[in-house]
């Protein structure tokens, strides 16, 4: 029996299949990002439109029926609200008019678990960077088993802080690759760098970085603000890393696709003997099947959820969540 | 011959003699991950304010290694001998009197510090050093400010409260509000729980 999985946290809608840990089907549909911002409402209505035809594609590829689906999964956060909502309500749906069991699951430990799962990986530490996320997580080893924080962003997410730059820097469109491609052959501007033990702070950069735009060049500034940023990130995970002891490092999150990112920590992980762990570039944007993944996680180790208690939360903190498997 | 003691995530630590005394060398090392220009100018902004800091701290009589030499990313300093502290908390060793008893001198310590507009940037029991008087030596200043700012020193605290049980914590943070001549812990208390809820997606009260 196979687990559908459904994600819409922000811009991506997606529907994926999972057997045993096996990834069977991994659709996806993504809100056209140009050179604004995302507005809730509008996405969500977009998500709205393409929800049928993603799920029965993503049936349709693994080659299964409603029937053979023994429990659903679905975001519940955290995540823009309208978003979630559709996702949730999508996934409730099949759930109650089948009478299949349902699966609240947080965005995070998808993209963590998914991680493992390619690479069979136990006990890593963590360093998930995302849109609206930066964390630097690990397993902790209390009766309570869940992610615990060793360092966090304390202001807003390192994707949202690339975003913000590409929309000042009128680079389109206006995401954190197209920073990236724009930083290529750039030249070194001092930048503020802010690193508070394993925590960091992006706001302050990026004032700095959008000023720098008036008397620099676009390329100069990309350049320099991604190279702080990126150095933030890796000094807190090799702090974490020597602190937690872990062996393992995997990184994760839509942000995670980067190169430059991957190649910095594969610098960090040689240096300390540790093993480096990126998923693809399909895993590490949002997705479904690494919500199914963790959705038969939860089914396997006997979680179970009754229809009413299956909401969503915007909010809804990774350490928060109790990881039973 | 210079013998390695440490390597943490910025430096190695070496165990040598400098004037007759036993000294540590914080050799800040060069981190191939990042480029040439951040790295150098962070190796040598974080060694001279490091020197900068401790020899505040020695000046208001906290306890901390006195600061002998001062390179381009290279310092020397005056060897404590002792038990590092998380070791202490985490092996259980030293029995639960002396543990209370040292989380309310670490919480002196800060408070003596930060009434003289130190901040130490990285508060936690692996940059404390207890000695066989069971007395806390802080060491570490490499994320440290010369700052009254209340963010700062909240982060401090903050950074203590991470790093130990709630019940060692406690001990702490009372020293911590009560030690004399120290007027604004109140306020810095305050300030911490407004970093916390500042935290990404924490839960947030209403009023």
């Amino acid at each position: 029996m196979a687990v559908l999985g459904i994600e819409s946290t922000a811009h991506t809608f997606g529907a994926g299949i999972c057997e045993k840990g096996r990834i069977l089907a991994n659709r996806k549909i993504m809100y056209p990002i140009w050179d604004k911002g995302l507005i809730p409402a509008k996405v969500a209505e977009f998500h709205a439109a393409n929800t049928y035809k993603v799920i029965r594609g993503a049936l349709t590829e693994a080659g299964l029926g409603v029937a053979d689906i023994s429990g659903i999964g679905y975001t519940k956060g955290p995540g823009l609200g309208p978003c979630l909502s559709v996702g949730m309500v999508a996934a409730k749906t099949i759930a109650v008019k089948n009478d299949i069991p349902l699966f609240p699951v947080n965005h995070a430990v998808g993209h963590i678990e998914v991680t493992k799962q390619a690479f069979h990986v136990k006990d890593p530490l963590v360093l998930y960077v995302s849109g609206g996320n930066s964390q630097i997580v690990a397993l902790s080893d209390e009766r309570f088993r869940h992610y615990m924080v060793y360092g966090e962003t304390l202001d807003v997410g390192i994707g949202n802080m690339l975003d913000s730059f590409a929309r000042a820097a009128g680079i389109l469109p206006a995401w954190g690759s197209e920073v990236a491609r724009a930083a290529l052959g750039g030249s070194y501007i001092k930048m503020p760098y802010t690193v508070k033990g394993m925590d960091f702070t992006f706001t302050g950069l990026l004032t700095f970085a959008t000023r720098a735009l008036e008397n620099n060049s676009v390329r100069d500034v990309a350049y320099s603000m991604q190279e702080t940023a990126f150095s933030m990130l890796c000094e807190a995970t090799e702090r974490a890393l020597l602190l937690s002891k872990k062996k393992d490092i995997v990184v994760c999150g839509g942000v995670a696709q980067s190169d430059r990112l991957k190649q910095m920590l594969g610098s960090i992980s040689r240096e300390n003997r540790a093993n480096l762990f990126a998923a693809t570039n399909d895993l590490n944007a949002d997705n479904g099947a690494m919500i199914a993944l963790v959705a038969e996680k939860m089914q396997d180790s006997g979680q179970s959820y009754a229809v009413d208690d299956c909401g969503i939360s915007q909010r809804y903190r990774l350490d928060s969540v109790k990881i039973t498997w | 011959m210079p013998k390695i003691i440490d390597k943490g995530a910025e430096a190695r630590l070496l165990g040598s003699t400098f004037l007759g005394v036993d000294v540590v060398i914080k050799d800040r090392v060069r981190k191939n991950y990042r480029i040439e220009e951040i790295d150098s100018s962070i190796r040598k902004e974080r060694t001279r304010s490091e020197a900068r800091i401790m020899c505040a701290a020695s000046a208001c009589g906290a306890r901390v290694p006195l600061v002998l030499w001062v390179g381009s990313s290279v310092l020397v300093l005056t060897r404590i001998y002792g038990a590092m502290l998380n070791r202490l908390v985490e092996g259980g060793r030293a029995d639960g009197q002396d543990l209370f008893g040292i989380m309310s001198d670490a919480g002196r310590q800060l408070a003596l510090l930060h009434r003289n507009g130190i901040v130490h940037g990285d508060y936690t029991t692996a940059n404390i050093i207890v000695d066989r008087q069971h007395k806390a030596w802080i060491i570490d200043f490499g994320l440290g400010e010369l700052t009254s700012s209340l963010e700062s020193r909240a982060v401090d605290v903050l950074l203590m409260k991470r790093s130990v049980s709630a019940a060692l914590y406690s001990c702490f943070l009372e020293s911590y509000l009560s030690s004399r001549g120290y007027d604004d812990a109140d306020k810095v208390v305050a300030r911490l729980a407004d970093i916390e809820r500042r935290g990404r997606y924490q839960k947030r009260t209403l009023g």
